[in-house]
């Protein structure tokens, strides 16, 4: 094994392998950064050119692809309060409140250390603990799906801020948006009033764009009158060693993120998204400043990004010992793989091992092209800032309208995307959050697809009350999303009993 | 400075008249892919795409269009102008059972002009390698005696997968459940986590996956060479090739010239045995049919599977 | 006077009841799910109805700032944006719009600076993306009936 590991890691290094892993890095950055341009797109674009090489320089500039493109979301995160795909939703939360500090750089720094740790801890575990953790994939059936679903939903308590109540009923707004179109499991034609274009549901990148970037776009133009920017920013030294002592004094905090982030990026039905909001959720619990989130501090944003790039290497561990992709991403490496003949399994880790542990060790070795890349850039993206507003409002609805086509070239999605955009900010000056409307909008079809399909296992099995109530991690799941509810309540009295001795 | 206008004015007439001119294909090509990237239908795009740019001498652009279960991107197709420049992968039952089963799909299955049939995904049915049954009789036994007590996991509803299990049903007199899923990936998994008794997988899955299956049956007319020790559903008795067929399609009305010269550039790609080769290695069945054979078996598919949804009462249902 | 509250809560009723119209079809595994969400929401509702008339001091109206007339000719922008774009396709429609908000949003700068500005950066910004997304990253993007 340290053997293979010397032989994998001097294959990396080797010309032409290096380069492409830095071009495929850079080009992950890129694409992450520009809302609408998705991971798994970027990374099928570059499958015809890896037919021409030889199948490890293809899946070494994949993984520098999806690592990159992993931090690279967060840019757009913190400078314009738009997620760069949907894995930095969280990132948001605080990364925008920073920039508007004059802190983007800090925001970005956090964003690229936690990204490293976040890759270096996941690729750890799928070196180390493959085999046992591939084997969480399929515990996972329509049951633990449909409890997990709810478990996640106990995070609106975290996103709503102010009104509980109406967090709730963005997330039931979010379920509801998220059965349009045609019924995966009973094939119905939902709430499409008419409109062929509307059968394929709603587009959750159409979704975030139109809920975060156009309501910020409104916002920005009402605080014209005060602020000609979004924040300034002066760039000065020590920035950088300064962000990463902070978070290196917080071990626990990248150490549950990252574990959070390759749990989730292991379970195929839910993905980086899913990991960043319950990795934020998480560290809200356990911090011991709860009020500080939200108002922008670093360790929001690192929560959220050590879990995301801890995706990819646990979307990649079921992969290669079962064959069964844990992210969309994950599949189209999966193709990749089965086009030069590799088949997962066993065997790429006797006949293949070669090329295994390259693509393996390719993630660590991007994770660290990646936290260059990143500290490096982070003082140039910072000064997007200081653009003006007049500049940055129309400048951002033009990237929306190109996102939000780009993704399905529907252009009904830009035209929903628009009235998103004018809903959320009308919802904003009503109290709402859009946090717990797209937390919907992702759990609404694992919730839906976990209750009718359990319900038709059930009823073959004899008791649907007996399927969903008895399977022994389904009543994890349960006791878990019991406490996470109760949570707020528990820690309000704990505290009163410690004031009280 | 006259002379130099009218160079340029000459220039741009001949270069108009030579672009109009130019034998087909002129413009870049685009080619939609209607289901996700890294999908069968995309993969075998991406192999095709370096290979038609060179048989036809220009670009193919490859574009998404996904939703619907692939009726965004065949509505699409359909409404684009039929000047030989937009085809899309088609899938077979989809482009007959959409238009059938939901009323208004975007797309009527008689838009589309198939311009070549390239390969088919055999359909079996699979049991985990410990499971009791050892044979389609075992199961069909059990499912007699226990009715709706077996789940088959499938893909889709009104899909490929599901007009199969309903087929199965009917052929041998059984009542099974059926659990739709939103694609291979989370089927396979439920599959192999033992969340469902059996499942209805596509070749290439059953392949992937064939140290921990056993096919019992599957849908093709013969054995297939890295699957010999299932059998076929004809050679059990049961009268069904379930299948899913995945072709190309331009819209009606495009020039039959055009649509030779792209048949023809299909076809050529078809008939190299590396790809031939690469493709049964994944476990799919290559096929060669032309635009006349496709338009003939998709009409006979569409009478057979009329008559079974028919029989269902199920047009137009919704 | 608006009320956020009750604002809030009649829209979130009125949606639920559109939603109730259109379950009547569906089928029973299709419809569960739909049904369910549609009841939680349309009690929530209720509920924060109930709040607004009992605690109305409760749900007060975040102001619009005092630019929100800007905010109206920047929404309305998009919307024309959009309607736009099918007609004279994406890059035309988008220099139009990023010129023309860039001039509405930088009016403390003198008249023919204001003017300059706003043109150069809508031409030039426009154009470069528009390159960059069209020809480097091969994104496809909307085409307008008089121009591609």
């Amino acid at each position: 094994m340290l053997a293979q590991a010397a032989i994998a890691f001097g294959n990396i290094f080797a010309w032409p392998n290096f380069a492409f892993l830095t071009l495929g890095t850079f080009a992950g950055i890129v694409v992450g950064c520009l809302p609408g341009l998705t991971a798994t797109m970027a990374l099928a674009l570059l499958v015809p050119f890896t037919f021409t090489m030889p199948a490890m320089e293809g899946l070494i500039m994949l993984s520098g692809l999806y690592i990159g493109a992993m931090y690279g979301d967060a840019i757009p995160a913190t400078l314009i309060n738009t997620p760069g795909t949907p894995s930095a939703i969280a990132t948001t939360f605080d990364g925008f409140p920073l920039a508007k500090k004059g802190m983007a750089q800090h925001s970005l720094v956090a964003a690229a250390f936690s990204s490293l740790i976040g890759g270096l801890v996941g690729t750890a575990m799928l070196l180390f603990l493959s085999p046992p953790l591939a084997k969480i994939a399929i515990k996972f059936g329509p049951g633990e799906y449909f409890w997990m679903a709810i478990f996640g939903l106990t995070i609106i308590a975290t996103l709503s801020t102010g009104s509980i109540l109406k967090g709730l009923i963005g997330g039931a707004l979010g379920l509801l948006l998220s059965t349009v179109g045609i019924s995966p499991i009973a094939g119905d034609v939902r709430f499409t009033f008419g409109l062929p274009s509307l059968q394929g549901g709603i587009e959750l990148i159409v979704a975030l764009i139109g809920f975060f970037s156009l309501p910020q776009v409104l916002e920005m133009v009402e605080q014209y009158h005060l602020h000609k920017h979004i924040g300034a920013f002066s760039p000065k030294p020590g920035i950088n060693m300064q962000v990463i002592r902070e978070l290196a004094r917080k071990p626990g905090l990248l150490l549950r993120s990252s574990l959070v982030g390759t749990i989730v990026g292991i379970i195929p039905g839910a993905g980086g998204n899913i990991a960043s909001l319950v990795s934020y959720n998480e560290a809200v619990r356990w911090s011991s400043h709860p009020e500080q989130f939200g108002q922008g501090t670093i360790e929001g944003v690192a929560a959220s990004e050590a879990a995301n790039s801890a995706v990819v290497p646990g979307a990649l561990t079921p992969l290669l010992t079962l064959g069964i992709p844990g992210s969309p991403a994950a599949a189209v490496i999966l193709g990749t793989l089965l086009l030069h003949g590799l088949r997962p399994g066993p065997e790429l880790y006797t006949e293949f091992s070669e090329i295994t542990y390259a693509l393996i060790f390719s993630l660590i070795v991007s994770s660290g092209v990646m936290f260059i890349m990143g500290l490096w850039g982070s003082q140039w993206f910072a000064r997007m800032i200081n653009f003006p507003v007049s500049f940055l409002a129309p400048m951002i609805t033009f990237l929306s309208v190109i996102g939000s086509y780009a993704i399905r070239n529907n252009y009904l999605d830009v035209v929903t995307m628009l009235g998103f955009g004018f809903l959320g900010y009308g919802s904003r000056k009503l109290g709402f959050h859009p946090g717990p409307i797209v937390l919907g909008l992702i759990l609404g079809p694992m919730a839906e697809q976990g209750l009718v399909q359990g319900m038709i296992i059930g009823r073959a099995s004899g008791s649907i009350l007996h399927y969903f109530f008895s399977r022994p991690l389904s009543a994890v799941l349960i006791l878990l999303s019991i406490i996470s509810a109760l949570w707020p309540f528990l820690a309000k009295s704990y505290r009163r009993q410690i004031k009280r001795g | 400075m006259r002379r130099l206008v009218w160079t340029l004015l000459l220039y741009l007439v001949a270069f108009s008249l030579a672009a109009s001119a130019a034998p087909f294909p002129a413009k870049p090509l685009t080619y939609i892919i209607c289901f996700d990237p890294g999908g069968q239908s995309d993969l075998e795009a991406r192999r095709q795409q370096p290979l038609l740019e060179e048989l036809l001498g220009t670009s193919v652009i490859v574009q998404y269009k996904i939703g619907g279960g692939g009726s965004l991107g065949w509505a699409e197709l359909a409404n684009s102008p039929p000047d030989g420049c937009t085809m899309a992968g088609i899938n077979l039952p989809h482009i007959i059972l959409q238009p059938l089963l939901r009323g208004d799909a975007g797309y009527s299955t008689e838009a589309i002009v198939p311009l070549a049939l390239f390969q088919a995904t055999p359909i079996g049915l699979a049991v985990a390698k410990d499971s009791p049954w050892q044979t389609l009789d075992d199961f069909v036994a059990y499912a007699q005696d226990h009715p709706g007590a077996i789940t088959v996991g499938g893909s889709g509803t009104y899909s490929g997968h599901h007009l199969a299990h309903l087929q199965l049903e009917k052929l041998t007199n059984t009542k099974l459940s059926y659990v739709p899923f939103t694609g291979a990936a989370p089927q396979v998994a439920a599959f192999l986590g033992g969340h469902i008794s059996a499942m209805l997988a596509n070749s290439n899955d059953l392949v992937l996956h064939r140290d921990k299956v056993r096919v019992l049956a599957f849908g093709a007319r013969e054995r297939f060479s890295l699957l010999p020790d299932a059998p076929t559903f004809l050679e059990l008795g049961l009268d069904m090739i379930p299948s899913i067929d995945r072709g190309v399609g331009v819209p009606k009305g495009t020039p039959l010239e055009q649509i030779a010269i792209l048949e023809q550039a299909f076809l050529t790609i078809m008939e190299r045995p590396d790809i031939q080769e690469a493709m049964i290695s994944q476990g799919f069945v290559p096929l060669r049919l032309s635009r006349e054979e496709s338009q003939r078996y998709i009409r006979e598919m569409a009478e057979e599977y009329g008559a079974i949804l028919q029989e269902l009462n199920l047009t137009g249902a919704q | 006077m608006f009320n956020s509250d009750l604002t809030a809560a009649s829209l979130v009723l009125g949606i639920s009841a559109l939603a109730w119209t259109q379950t009547i079809h569906f089928s029973p595994l299709g419809g569960i799910f739909v049904r369910f969400v549609l009841g939680v929401l349309t009690l929530l509702g209720l509920v924060l109805l109930l709040k607004g008339l009992w605690f109305p001091e409760m749900g007060l109206w975040q102001q619009p700032g005092e630019d929100f007339r800007l905010v109206l000719s920047m929404g309305g922008g998009m919307a024309a944006y959009l309607v736009l774009i099918p007609y004279l396709g994406f890059l035309l429609a988008s220099i139009l719009f990023f010129s023309l908000t860039s001039w509405l949003l930088d009016r403390h700068a003198h008249a023919e600076k204001r003017f300059l500005r706003s043109c150069s950066a809508g031409i030039g910004l426009t154009v470069l993306f528009f390159l960059a997304f069209k020809y480097a990253l091969s994104v496809p993007l909307p085409a307008g009936v008089l121009w591609g």
